[in-house]
């Protein structure tokens, strides 16, 4: 998994590179910014088990240093577990909105925005030895209230650019440590 | 937040230090050494005979000893129930070998030889030191995950050990489910037993829902003379279901013991 993570990288960073050949295009911090960013990450507190996110997130400045944020998190998990002799399949959709403030020049770009809003969670467990299980199948599907903090940095004067993401959860709030906190990385486009 | 810190710090501060009781124990069986605490009940009074709750991985904060003889401190005034006395055993370095049932990548397979230290060991020791009743029917076990799994052992195997059980989100599980393999096997030794069984899981832990299930599925089928529950904690996964797991659990052993 590392090994893709890396190769994910080099590709992000060079293709970043090759861009920058591009037209001068506006600032982050100028008043009528606005991106998308689309990225792929990783779990934070456990990576092995967790879902791999796909992130989009797009942003418009308010005025200079403020900015409002839509952000859609998908991550998706199929896997046959040979210590938990299951199947299982999980989708952890976060759809969510959130206002905050940037700090930056116009290479670098570095946000941080508090989102609000709902987490819809599907998991389907199917036990291998299923004759020992009078239910051999489990299925959750949950509704949640979803609360995080965003931190979005953005690196390229181009009209696509690098871009990483740091996503805390930060619901529930109880053992905050153990929710799907996220690490990605990918580029971004300057509309 | 800091009402919520505060309140919980109170809440510490009624614990005095002159209840928990700390020491080493040496265990032949394991070879071993365990941090035990004990914590007695507010009013203890040693002519008096004391159930006691044996509380596995008593270290973790999740399970720590002082918050559960919290607890058991509430319960026992909500239920105008006489205390116990909350003895919990460190599990630091030998977690993995001491609560398995067989020897994997996973784990040791040392379930045998702890329910020994427990057996032959500790149990006497606290039996010696303070005024505790003597009788299995007066013994609760608690263990979350692979601690729900060996109490999920004792409850198969050492069933004369302990009456009663909370078996928090029990990693049944382990090597391709061999204790509800063997609980089969053992079955018709145990369908008389009336214990105390409280099974707890948080649900979005599915693949401990998924055993924890079963295992109620038949406690309720096969043991008819044991009184038991099962819970769910709703939106929490593993360790973070613990915590109120054990506050159920205890709640449903004051409640019906």
């Amino acid at each position: 998994m590392l090994r893709y993570i890396t190769l994910l990288t080099v590709i992000l960073v060079v293709s970043n590179l090759r861009l920058t050949a591009q037209d001068t295009l506006i600032g982050y911090q100028s008043k009528a910014f606005k991106s998308l960013d689309m990225n792929v990450g990783l779990g934070i507190y456990a990576p092995l088990y967790s879902p791999i996110p796909l992130t989009f997130v797009y942003q418009q400045n308010i005025k200079s240093g403020f900015s409002w944020v839509v952000f859609s998190q998908v991550g998706l998990r199929f896997k046959t577990d040979k210590y938990l002799n299951m199947n299982y399949k999980t989708v952890n959709w976060i759809e969510g909105g959130g206002i905050g403030t940037s700090v930056g020049n116009t290479i670098v770009n570095i946000g941080l925005h508090a989102i609000v809003g709902g987490r819809f969670y599907f998991s389907e467990y199917t036990a291998i030895n299923s004759d020992l299980y009078h239910k051999p199948t489990v299925i959750t599907r949950k509704l949640m209230p979803e609360l995080g903090l965003l931190l979005n940095m953005k690196v390229g004067k181009k009209r696509i650019y690098f871009s990483s993401q740091l996503y805390a959860s930060l619901y529930p709030f109880k053992n905050i440590l153990e929710n799907f906190h996220n690490y990605s990385i990918g580029v971004g486009y300057k509309f | 937040m800091e009402l919520l810190f505060l309140f919980h710090s109170c809440k510490k501060d009624d614990m005095k230090a002159e209840q928990v009781k700390e020491f080493s124990l040496h265990s032949v069986h394991t070879g071993s050494d365990y941090a035990i605490w004990v914590v007695l009940p507010k009013e203890y009074n040693p002519d008096l005979a004391y159930e006691t709750a044996y509380l596995l991985d008593a270290q973790n904060y999740h399970l720590r000893y002082d918050r559960i003889a919290q607890i058991t401190e509430e319960q026992s005034l909500i239920y105008n129930k006489q205390n116990v006395i909350v003895v919990g055993i460190s599990s630091e370095n030998e977690r993995e070998r001491d609560f398995t049932p067989s020897n994997t990548p996973l784990g040791g397979g040392g379930s045998e030889k702890y329910s020994k230290f427990l057996e032959f060991e500790l149990i006497p020791r606290i039996e010696s030191d303070y005024s505790v009743d003597t009788t299995p029917q007066s013994r609760l076990i608690i263990g979350h995950s692979y601690g729900g799994l060996f109490t999920s052992y004792l409850f198969i195997k050492q069933s004369h050990l302990f009456h009663n059980y909370l078996m928090l989100s029990p990693s049944l599980w382990y090597d391709n489910a061999l204790l509800l393999q063997q609980e089969t096997d053992f079955r018709a030794l145990n369908t008389s037993i009336d214990n105390l069984v409280f099974v707890g899981c948080g649900e979005l832990e599915e693949s401990i829902v998924l055993v924890a299930q079963e295992w109620d599925y038949r406690l309720a089928s096969f043991y008819p003379n044991c009184t038991h529950s099962f819970y769910k904690v709703i939106s929490r996964a593993h360790l973070e279901s613990a915590f109120p797991d054990v506050e159920k659990g205890l709640e449903f052993y004051f409640k019906n013991k």
